[in-house]
């Protein structure tokens, strides 16, 4: 028998049911995960290895992190996490106003944790901590260099990601509609659940950059 | 409903632990402040993977994928720290 037309919008033909579907697309989202956490425990392990061999040089550069921004910033993206999980719950649960209300409240923090960490580089950029630009030279001892330029590494990737995941809607110009239209079909609606999965790994980079100090 | 009155009390939760981060950095406890920041960024990760990454209800076969992730990460700070504390 030929599928439906619901149907074959729910399913891709190479799968024999949604339920299918859907675990293999968590799958391969986890495994591209398991990645991404080889790639920030790499980073981290630098981090903490470079801590170890010089404890004053990255106490005193991540005092000169603006802690209070960092840790803003983190609430910031915690409210967008919940925005987020809270829309694909209302996808799951067919109801595409809440799911769209709820992701333009995730996409809006996501922004206005971009606008924040570009602040925050500003301020960076003002003290001549950047590496290689600045208006100032580098105002601490020398050691602290690679410290703060792993912090600019970690927290450049994790806004560059956020950029990314705050178009949870999926890859378009115009955020709003893509989002509107993914509202209907069950494979959009496993597509945002899965963007949102992307969406909420956690950033460690506050403990670890800005708590080091001690 | 009840998956919404989950969600928001995970949120919750975590902005605590965050502000717990916040409040122990500006207490002086040597050691211990390296200590209790792991421990609250082990406890965020498993709040938000559980939780919000839905592994509550994935399939086992899923589960086991990220636990393969968190075996990887913890060989990479076992052997590699290993060479670092010993010498």
């Amino acid at each position: 028998m030929a599928p439906s037309a619901a149907e074959h919008t729910a399913t891709a033909e190479q799968f024999a049911a949604p339920e299918q579907q859907r675990e293999a697309a968590f799958l391969g989202m986890w495994t591209f995960l398991a990645t991404e956490i080889m790639l920030f425990g790499g980073l981290f392990f630098g981090i903490a290895v470079y801590r170890w061999l010089h404890p004053d040089a990255v106490r005193e550069a991540s005092q000169h992190l603006y802690k209070s921004i960092g840790g803003i910033n983190t609430a910031v993206l915690l409210a967008s996490s919940l925005a987020v999980a809270l829309a694909v719950l209302s996808g799951r649960e067919g109801d595409r106003r809440s799911a769209v209300r709820n992701l333009l409240v995730g996409a809006g923090l996501g922004l206005a944790f971009l606008g924040i960490k570009a602040y925050e580089y500003y301020l960076d950029y003002s003290e001549g901590l950047m590496p290689g630009v600045g208006p100032k030279p580098f105002p601490l001892p020398p050691d602290s260099e690679l410290f703060i330029n792993a912090y600019f590494f970690a927290t450049g990737i994790h806004a560059a990601r956020a950029d990314r995941g705050w178009r949870a809607g999926g890859p378009c110009p115009t955020p709003g509609d893509r989002i509107a239209a993914a509202g209907s079909a069950h494979r959009d609606r496993d597509r945002r659940a899965l963007l949102a999965l992307r969406r909420h790994r956690l950033d460690f980079s506050f403990p670890v950059l800005y708590l080091v100090g001690g | 409903m009840g998956d919404r009155r989950t969600f928001v009390l995970v949120d919750l939760a975590l902005l605590a632990l965050l502000a717990a981060t916040y409040g122990i950095s500006y207490l002086h406890l040597g050691v211990g402040n390296a200590v209790l920041n792991i421990g609250i960024a082990v406890a965020k990760a498993g709040l938000v993977v559980w939780f919000f990454m839905h592994l509550r209800t994935a399939v086992p076969l899923v589960r086991l994928f990220a636990g393969a992730a968190l075996l990887w990460l913890v060989i990479l700070f076992a052997l590699g720290l290993n060479d670092w504390l010993t010498r």
